[in-house]
């Protein structure tokens, strides 16, 4: 009974990791219609980031957050600015070049700066875990989880009780009625992508702890990223935290029970039950962003 | 004013190209002493001998430390007067890539009509390169790859003294029956081994290896599960490790998940007894600067990390000083690699033990005097003994005597502790 419970636990604090890792990405996909496939990168360049602020000053991940988030934010900005405006009003595959290329070239300059050595940084704390009635609860995770909903909780009443909130779902909702509103759709995109940027940066920084940084780790994480953004129904921020609390469970517990190479069939499989009943995603509307 | 162009750029294309070509050679022939030479009345015809290694791209690091220890072993036995008189020399070729080395072997083959080959420090190109040496009848010497594929073609001019990645499992499992049971004090019939494995070439093709050798050994495997490398959640699988409470774990990892692994591990408190890896991803630096002390204890198998002259023979006690200074005083002092120790171990053995004992220097004789050889443990600078598999045998070609490395990390070294022959310190192991 016990390690039933463990494995839901560690499902869950799974999940928060792909909760944090997909909450900017389907924030940029809900307003902007864009699909950021260098996403992934993203979170490699937070991860490397953070781990040179660790080797270089000794600063504390979590610390590292504080000054990542301004940074990945004026990084959002800046793409924004050069990638993704130009292209915006170009049919969608050009949105699928720009990002993948860049993804391409970024994987490529750390590979080319940093090799392609695995590393990580070693803090006390890392493989620290709280025992409840002999459930471990590791702390960086349980930060992870915690961290993730309370994005998640802050995004959605920025979304609903701020005027750029609104400026940003109204956009969502009706780019060119938005516009005839007086919104600057052009500041709203900017700011939605900079946001977008700076939560996976802040994800990165909470990822190094457990986890290690190579050119290509953002495949690790943004692959699932995906399914749970597409599963909770494009720009659904509730929908996409759900989703990766789900896949999570199902990925912990299949390979518990089956087997830790089936996993992956199998919350593909739920992904597609869960498109076929709904095709729109779990919280998904033909409107987005909730 | 046109044509005039036109002339430098047609000029300056064939400079180009001279270039290109020139570069590309990258052939050298690296004649030995020649002093004295002209005094003697009768010289005799070199050995020529062509080698094929990694010296420029990805693979050089490796590649020129093996190639260096080939060189050393070349001089040496100049310097004590050849083989039977006669001078070794080396047509040596650059392959950073297994088409480079497909086209150098060729090359070798045909322009310099080597009948003997010297490789390749990669598995991949040594692929590639034996099997144009096997098309062609020529001697090829594996002296660093270690993929089963290269002994297992059924080849017949392809030997390897350097042990295989079959061996490597052989050895984890006589690593669990020899030490592990007795040191943890159980009967090897009670031991629970579980074998954890990435699920991509690598980790399938050594828990094969493992799954088919196991039944030698009075040990069962419990259980045996593949994982994908690329997968960020390993909770589930280490917390069915855990319900299982193996005594042993074999695992055939990665870096990147033999480091998730260990963590989650910890945060999830299992700790086997005993964990043994191999040396592509427990025993790597990047799975020690992540673990930090958490990696004490942990074992690993595969490739020597170091050789100690501790255990030698005092003649190859002497040698080993001997590569020792020479490498220092070409790079400044730099401590030499094993790759280097590695690559004069192979090199020595064939100049030494195998050429002198064949009838005729050509692939024929030197195949027939190297399946002769029956040289016992401590023959070679890496410990091993020599007895070449033979051409209807399985893994043709194949130094049977050659064993693989199991080191353990020690005060954050990777320290050899089995088999004796090669072992520094004595392995630590807590129940």
């Amino acid at each position: 009974m016990d390690i039933l419970v463990q494995v839901v636990i560690s499902g869950i604090l799974f999940g928060g990791i792909y909760a944090l890792v997909s909450i900017g990405l389907t924030l940029i996909m809900g307003v902007m219609d864009i699909v950021n496939f260098a996403h992934g990168e993203y979170l490699m360049v937070a991860l490397y980031t953070t781990y040179f602020l660790n080797q270089l000053w000794n600063v504390d991940p979590y610390v590292a957050a504080i000054a990542v988030i301004p940074l990945f934010f004026l990084f959002g900005l800046l793409s924004e600015r050069v990638l993704i405006r130009p292209t915006l009003d170009k049919p969608a595959f050009v949105h699928v070049f720009v990002t993948l290329g860049l993804s391409i070239i970024l994987q490529n300059l750390a590979l080319l700066m940093f090799s392609g050595n695995f590393r990580s940084i070693s803090v006390p704390y890392a493989q620290y875990s709280y025992e409840i009635f002999d459930i471990l609860i590791n702390y960086p995770r349980l930060v992870i989880f915690i961290v993730g909903i309370l994005v998640a909780i802050g995004l959605h009443f920025f979304l609903h009780y701020t005027w750029v909130g609104k400026a940003i779902r109204a956009t969502a909702q009706n780019k060119n009625a938005a516009l005839l509103m007086g919104i600057n759709v052009q500041k709203v995109y900017a700011i939605t992508f900079a946001i977008g940027v700076s939560l996976v940066g802040l994800g990165g920084s909470l990822l190094m702890p457990i986890y290690s940084v190579y050119p290509t780790v953002g495949f690790q994480f943004v692959l699932v990223a995906f399914v749970a953004v597409v599963m909770g129904g494009l720009g659904s921020i509730k929908g996409a935290v759900i989703a990766s609390f789900l896949i999570g469970l199902v990925e912990t517990l299949s390979g518990f029970f089956i087997d830790p190479s089936v996993k992956q069939a199998l919350y593909f499989t739920v992904f597609i039950m869960v498109l076929l009943f709904r095709p729109y995603g779990l919280f998904g509307k033909k409107t987005k962003v909730a | 004013m046109m044509s005039n162009q036109r002339l430098l750029a047609v000029l300056l294309m064939a400079m180009l190209l001279v270039g290109v070509v020139a570069g590309c050679g990258g052939t050298q022939e690296s004649a030995g002493d020649t002093q004295g030479s002209s005094q003697d009345q009768q010289v005799k015809d070199p050995i020529i001998i062509g080698t094929i290694f990694p010296l420029s791209g990805p693979l050089a690091l490796n590649g020129k430390d093996t190639f260096d220890g080939v060189e050393i072993a070349r001089q040496i036995i100049n310097e004590r007067g050849g083989i039977e008189g006669r001078e070794v020399k080396f047509v040596s070729a650059d392959a950073p890539d297994p088409t480079a080395a497909t086209q150098e072997a060729d090359r070798l083959i045909q322009e310099k009509k080597v009948q003997i080959i010297i490789g390749t420090q990669s598995s991949s190109l040594s692929l590639a390169a034996s099997a144009v040496a096997e098309r062609n009848k020529v001697f090829y010497w594996e002296v660093e790859g270690i993929a089963d594929g290269i002994t297992g073609r059924g080849f017949k001019y392809i030997f390897r003294p350097t042990f295989s990645a079959q061996m490597m499992a052989t050895q984890m499992l006589n690593f669990v029956e020899k030490v592990v049971a007795p040191e943890l004090g159980k009967d090897p019939k009670d031991l629970k081994v579980i074998l954890v494995h990435e699920d991509s070439g690598f980790g399938t093709s050594t828990a094969k290896n493992i799954e088919a050798q196991v039944s030698n050994y009075s040990f069962q495997l419990m259980d045996s599960q593949s994982y994908s490398a690329k997968s960020a959640e390993l909770s589930s699988l280490v917390l069915s490790l855990k319900a299982k409470n193996p005594d042993v774990l074999l695992a055939a990892s990665y870096v990147n998940d033999a480091i998730l692994l260990a963590r989650t591990s910890k945060e999830l408190g299992f700790k086997p007894p005993v964990t043994i890896g191999t040396t592509a991803g427990h025993g790597t630096p990047d799975f020690v600067k992540a673990l930090g002390e958490d990696a004490a204890g942990i074992f690993a198998a595969g490739i020597l990390s170091s050789v100690s002259p501790a255990k030698m023979k005092p003649e190859f006690k002497a040698l080993f000083d001997e590569v020792t200074k020479r490498y220092k005083e070409k790079y400044n002092g730099k401590e030499p690699s094993v790759n280097v120790y590695n690559g004069f171990s192979g090199a020595w053995l064939l100049l030494h033990d195998v050429l002198p004992r064949a009838q005729n220097i050509d692939a024929e004789g030197v195949r027939e005097a190297a399946l002769e050889l029956d040289l016992p443990e401590g023959s070679t600078l890496m410990g091993y003994g020599v007895k070449f598999a033979g051409p209807d045998q399985e893994n043709a070609g194949q130094n049977t005597s050659a064993f693989a490395a199991v080191m353990q990390w020690q005060d954050g070294k990777l320290v050899p502790v089995f088999p004796d022959i090669l072992a520094q310190k004595n392995p630590v192991i807590q129940e």
